[in-house]
């Protein structure tokens, strides 16, 4: 019952935020219109039978999401400080990143995070080869690189999404 | 008082104005009685209107039902009619609304004894004929669409005798030319029916613009359209020197309508309609409208040389062509055509005489005629239903088939040859005394007596012809149908009409007197001249010439029989086709058309274009030629370096578009929307966040759309010249159009500088931005301008916009691709042949692969922008946003799904139906502004005023949001609309082009 009427509870309750951030108001009336507004737009996502993302566990993405917010804001200061101080030995390349992570909203979740870290860019994803490109600002060492993608994202995005 | 008289031969001047006309305002007293009777003209006008609309709502097999619509409506319209009679004591009866009084246009119905005798005439004839069609037309017809056009012709030709305003008359005149077409074509499978009702139309309908013209001249002089006034104003308009233009320009249309020499042609192609068409617009009414409208406007226009001289001529010479015609046809309905045009030239030459008693002769021989043609149409009617022919050389001896009929049609024909004791002979004896009367002494009038005779015989000899040759002689041999006896219903309205003919003949006097004599009065007023209805008058020159004119129609029969039987045209004038004329003019009028146009059209863009272009810079360079270019005084602003450098890339971006615009369309799409990114940024930075909203999102779906359609553009060539540059030619075009670009951008640079250096004058924003909240309740000044303030304008664009969306989709279902556009695309070739490459990979990989990541984003957008849509909407009474911005954000959320997954995939899962939702939205809006309606207020009232509800708090209401969420429906149904249209050329499979075989 509860799902008939609001097929994506999580997305709706997103949604709902959404309104009221947009409406910058907590009043009685936007609050009843934020809740009727995230409920036709979830169903708009019900019309369109997207696939679920199929989420195991939240714990590693409760986990995961300090350390997105804290390396984001590392990497603004990096690059801040290339734009500001260029160096001429600086090297900037892309990267082959084997991956291990299946599903493929985990996949677009890595996609978001490396994407919104500045300094780094998703580009291309060969789903054969189960190989990422990446671009790096400032590659120093690839393997380095790699190691820190896979433990500190893929794994988490493993536990949460794959196992 | 007599007055000097501006005309011709010292005729005493007769002021003839018309009788005292009771309005609705009338002294007190009676003023209700006749303000509720001349209202019952409102009613009589819209019953047929709305018989014809029930007519035409009912299934095509319910003959019956629309038989009986017909009829009833026919039938109490005539009732009604009579009973008005009583009201015409005193005056014409008067019923207006005001419509347009300030430019003289308002809807006046008005009643006299002229329009009464006609409205009578159309009714209790169109009832008649109404009754005979019924059991005319053939079960496998559909017939009630035949009676709608009939019930709405008869509604046009009441509307037109009843009107009391000129302008509206000449409405009325067009709508009878429009249904008589429609009627002429009822059998559109037969090409006869299609090009006689095609002719009917233009020769009709062209006659109809030039009365229009010359009623708007008739205007000019008097002042007024309104026919009391300009019957009144008679002298005023005959001293004019408008006179003459305007008379010409009236009689044009009254001959073309009555069939006159040279315009007479088109009367008996229409014969291919139903006879119950031919018994009443082509013999009994609708021909005779160019006669009620010479009745009508005889006290104004007649009485001048000019007059007699042109109607004369063109009703003698329509009665002698009509007559001489008539004889030679061996077609039943082309003799009545012919004879018809004839009569209706006589009644035309009556009129140009130019005497009221002839005036009278030719009211009375135009009821009289009525009568006996129609009798005689619809006799000619069941012969050929019943026979299965209508030709005169194989119909014979039918009288022993159907003895009634041709007793009937017997006496019918009788009156129209004008034998004693029936109404023809009545109406012809005051034909000839006029004839024999002297009017003016020249030699038309000197040869009067002996065509009038003449045309008389003739008339005699083709009615003895048809009743002879149909009901007498040996029985008919080799028809198609064994003959027989009509059904009873089809006989009683020729019973009746025949009666009437008999009754009218004998008793002239107390029967059709003293309507005759309402009608004549209503004309003529106080010049009413003393005539006399009996029906002996002794022995005098007028029986002498009928006598000669019987005998010797009778004589000319019994000589000429054989050989009119074998003659297969008119001599004399059988050379002279109007048929032929008439196409020949046509096809010189098309063919001038289709000249021109290859002389000055084109159909390539790039020339209309550049016209378009230098036109408007001429126009708009000419004012400044006139009055110089100066500035304004307004002390300038220090750019501000950054607006300076997002301009400098806009304008480096739009001149990169046009740069490469030619091979590169992909560059020049992705610069274009750079172009309109700083546009947008500029709104922005110049405090205008709802056009800069507005304009992103539009450049976003242009974008969009522009490049699903790069796809079908055919591949541009490089040039290749053969001396290695290009010539001339080229340069000079290409330079020329450079030229142009230059002078209309920097033109509008210099229009714009010079408006912004001036001071802003008192303008219409003052008032929005006053009066937007207190009068509008709300705060976005433009979106209360859009959904309240002007709130018609926008029904207005989104109505276009909804036309547009399906215009565009009816254009691409019928697009055709260039052949080099057909086949895949380069990069999908390219996709494709890296995918059978490599290992692993199969056909289509690299599309699905590139977009795994993307498509999961873009899904999970889809309810994010409908939350973005729906909050545009709600905020836009107040804030930036509104229905347009919110319809456009929606339609980019469908965007968005359509590239995410492409076409199939998506509407295997959401089905959007864009016709659905441009309906709604249309209906919506203009719902919301008829609701204005329920409360009496004019439509597009908007109302806003906050409810208070307990726990919510104060809520604005506004019936404006209800609106702009119309507003909102149609964007994205259109939008959507034109995008699924281009999305489905991709997955169509385009047919295959025949091609040459190839030699093997």
């Amino acid at each position: 019952m509860m799902r008939r009427l609001v097929p994506y509870p999580l997305l709706a309750i997103g949604l709902f935020g959404m309104w009221l951030l947009l409406t910058q108001s907590v009043s009685v009336a936007q609050t009843l219109l934020g809740g009727v507004v995230a409920i036709i737009a979830s169903h708009g996502m019900r019309l369109l039978r997207a696939d679920r993302p199929g989420v195991r566990a939240y714990r590693p993405l409760l986990r995961l999401a300090p350390i997105v917010v804290a390396d984001i804001m590392r990497s603004n200061l990096a690059v801040a400080k290339i734009v500001l101080f260029p160096r001429r030995d600086r090297v900037s390349s892309f990267v082959r990143l084997p991956i291990a992570l299946q599903s493929p909203h985990g996949l677009t979740l890595l996609a978001l995070i490396l994407t919104a870290t500045p300094g780094t860019m998703w580009l291309q994803f060969d789903r054969v080869r189960r190989e990422l490109i990446v671009h790096v600002l400032d590659l120093v060492d690839e393997e380095d690189w790699i190691r820190l993608i896979k433990r500190r994202y893929e794994a988490l995005l493993i536990e949460a999404f794959d196992s | 008082m007599p007055i000097a008289c501006p005309n011709g031969w010292g005729r005493e001047c007769t002021d003839a104005a018309p009788p005292p006309v009771k309005r609705n305002t009338a002294p007190p007293g009676d003023t209700e009685i006749s303000a509720a009777t001349a209202d019952l003209l409102w009613v009589l006008l819209a019953l047929p209107f709305a018989g014809s609309l029930l007519a035409a709502l009912l299934p095509a097999r319910a003959r019956n039902a629309a038989g009986l619509v017909a009829g009833g409506t026919a039938l109490v319209g005539a009732l009604l009619t009579a009973l008005l009679y009583s009201s015409l004591a005193d005056g014409a009866l008067r019923a207006e609304i005001a419509w347009l009084p300030s430019l003289g246009l308002d809807l006046v119905l008005r009643l006299d004894g002229l329009a009464w005798i006609f409205a009578f005439l159309v009714l209790a004839i169109g009832f008649l004929v109404v009754v005979y069609a019924r059991y005319y037309m053939s079960p496998e017809d559909p017939v009630p669409r035949f009676f709608a056009f009939f019930l709405a012709f008869m509604g046009s030709m009441l509307g037109l005798v009843l009107s009391g305003n000129l302008v509206q008359l000449v409405f009325f005149w067009e709508l009878t030319s429009l249904f008589s077409f429609l009627l002429i074509g009822y059998w559109h499978h037969n090409e006869t029916a299609r090009k006689g009702a095609r002719m009917a139309l233009i020769v009709t309908a062209a006659g109809g613009v030039c009365l229009l013209v010359g009623v708007l001249l008739v205007g000019k002089i008097v002042g007024s359209y309104d026919l009391d006034e300009v019957l009144a104003a008679g002298d005023l308009v005959r001293s004019s020197e408008l006179y003459l233009p305007a008379l010409v320009l009236i009689l044009l249309g009254a001959f073309t309508k009555s069939a006159q020499f040279p315009f007479h042609f088109w009367l008996p192609h229409a014969m291919a309609a139903p006879t119950p068409v031919s018994a009443y617009l082509h013999s009994a009414t609708m021909v005779k409208a160019g006669i009620f409208l010479m009745i009508r406007l005889w006290p104004v226009l007649a009485g001048t040389d000019a007059w007699y001289l042109i109607v004369t001529t063109v009703g003698l010479a329509t009665m002698g062509i009509g007559a001489w015609a008539a004889i030679f046809q061996q077609d039943l309905k082309g003799l009545l055509a012919y004879s018809t045009i004839s009569h209706l030239g006589l009644i035309t030459l009556l009129l140009g005489l130019d005497s009221p008693l002839a005036a009278v002769a030719a009211i009375f021989h135009t009821l009289n005629h009525a009568t006996f043609k129609a009798s005689l149409f619809m006799a000619a009617g069941i012969i050929d239903h019943e026979a299965g022919t209508r030709d005169l050389r194989r119909l014979s001896g039918l009288y022993r088939f159907m003895p009634y009929t041709a007793t009937l049609a017997m006496v019918a024909a009788a009156a129209m040859a004008g034998v004693p004791l029936l109404n023809g002979f009545l109406s012809k004896e005051m034909f000839l005394a006029e004839a024999l009367d002297t009017h003016s002494g020249t030699p038309i009038d000197a040869a009067l007596p002996y065509l009038a005779t003449a045309a008389l015989a003739l008339s005699v000899l083709y009615s003895v012809r048809f009743i002879h040759q149909a009901f007498f002689g040996p029985p008919p041999v080799g028809l198609p149908k064994q003959p027989h006896e009509a059904p009873f219903w089809m006989r009683v309205p020729i019973e009746v009409l025949v009666l009437a003919c008999l009754v009218v003949g004998t008793l002239p006097a107390i029967t059709v007197g003293p309507f005759l004599d309402t009608a004549v009065r209503s004309v003529l007023g106080s010049a009413t001249p003393a005539y006399s209805l009996a029906i002996w008058h002794g022995f005098n020159r007028p029986l002498l010439l009928s006598l000669v004119a019987l005998a010797g129609g009778g004589a000319g029969y019994l000589i000429f029989r054989e050989r009119l039987n074998a003659m297969s045209g008119a001599p004399l004038i059988g050379r002279f086709k109007g048929r032929k004329g008439f196409d020949a003019v046509l096809a010189s009028i098309v063919n001038t058309a289709r000249a021109l146009e290859r002389r000055l059209g084109t159909v390539r863009l790039q020339p209309q274009l550049k016209l378009l272009a230098a036109i408007a810079c001429l126009a708009a360079f000419l004012p400044f030629g006139r009055y110089g270019y100066s500035l304004g005084d307004a002390t300038g602003t220090i750019a501000d370096p950054g607006f300076v450098v997002i301009w400098l890339v806009g304008g480096a971006c739009a001149i990169g578009a046009a740069w490469q615009a030619k091979y590169r369309r992909l560059a020049a799409l992705i610069l274009m929307a750079g172009a309109g990114l700083v546009s947008c940024i500029s709104f922005v930075w110049l405090s205008a966040p709802d056009l800069a909203l507005t304009q992103l999102l539009v450049e976003t779906v242009t974008t969009v759309l522009l490049l699903l359609g790069l796809r079908w553009l055919p591949k541009q060539r490089p040039d290749v010249w053969p001396a290695g540059r290009p010539p001339l030619a080229v340069r000079l075009r290409r330079g020329s159009d450079l030229l142009i670009a230059i002078a209309a951008g920097c033109g509008m640079a210099l229009i714009s500088y010079a408006v912004m250096t001036r001071p802003l004058g008192e303008s219409l924003s003052t008032f929005f931005l006053e009066r937007a909240y207190a009068e509008g309740g709300g705060r976005n000044v433009v979106n209360v301008i859009l959904v309240d303030f002007r709130a018609l304008d926008t029904l207005g664009e989104i109505a276009v916009l909804a036309i547009v969306g399906v215009t565009v989709f009816s254009l691409l279902r019928r697009f055709r691709p260039a052949e080099e556009s057909v086949r895949a695309p380069e990069q999908q070739l390219l996709q494709n042949a890296a995918d059978e490459a490599r290992e692993g990979r199969r056909v289509g990989d690299t599309l699905t692969d590139y977009l795994l990541v993307p498509r999961i984003i873009m899904e999970w957008l889809f309810p994010f922008i409908i939350v973005f849509a729906l909050y545009l909407l709600v905020r836009g009474h107040d804030l930036p946003g509104g229905g347009f911005a919110a319809g456009v954000t929606m339609s980019i959320a469908l965007i968005l799904q359509y590239v995410a997954s492409g076409t199939r995939s998506v509407e295997a899962r959401l089905r959007v139906r864009p016709l659905s939702w441009i309906g709604v939205g249309l209906l919506v809006a203009t719902a919301t502004g008829a609701g204005a309606w329920l409360f009496g207020y004019p439509f597009l009232t908007s109302w806003f005023d906050y409810a208070e509800l307990p726990l919510i708090g104060r809520v604005p209401l506004a019936s404006a949001l209800v609106f702009d969420l119309g507003v909102f429906i149609l964007v994205v149904g259109a939008t959507a609309l034109m995008l699924i249209a281009l999305a489905h050329q991709s997955i169509r499979t385009p047919m295959k082009r025949a091609r040459p075989a190839e030699p093997s």
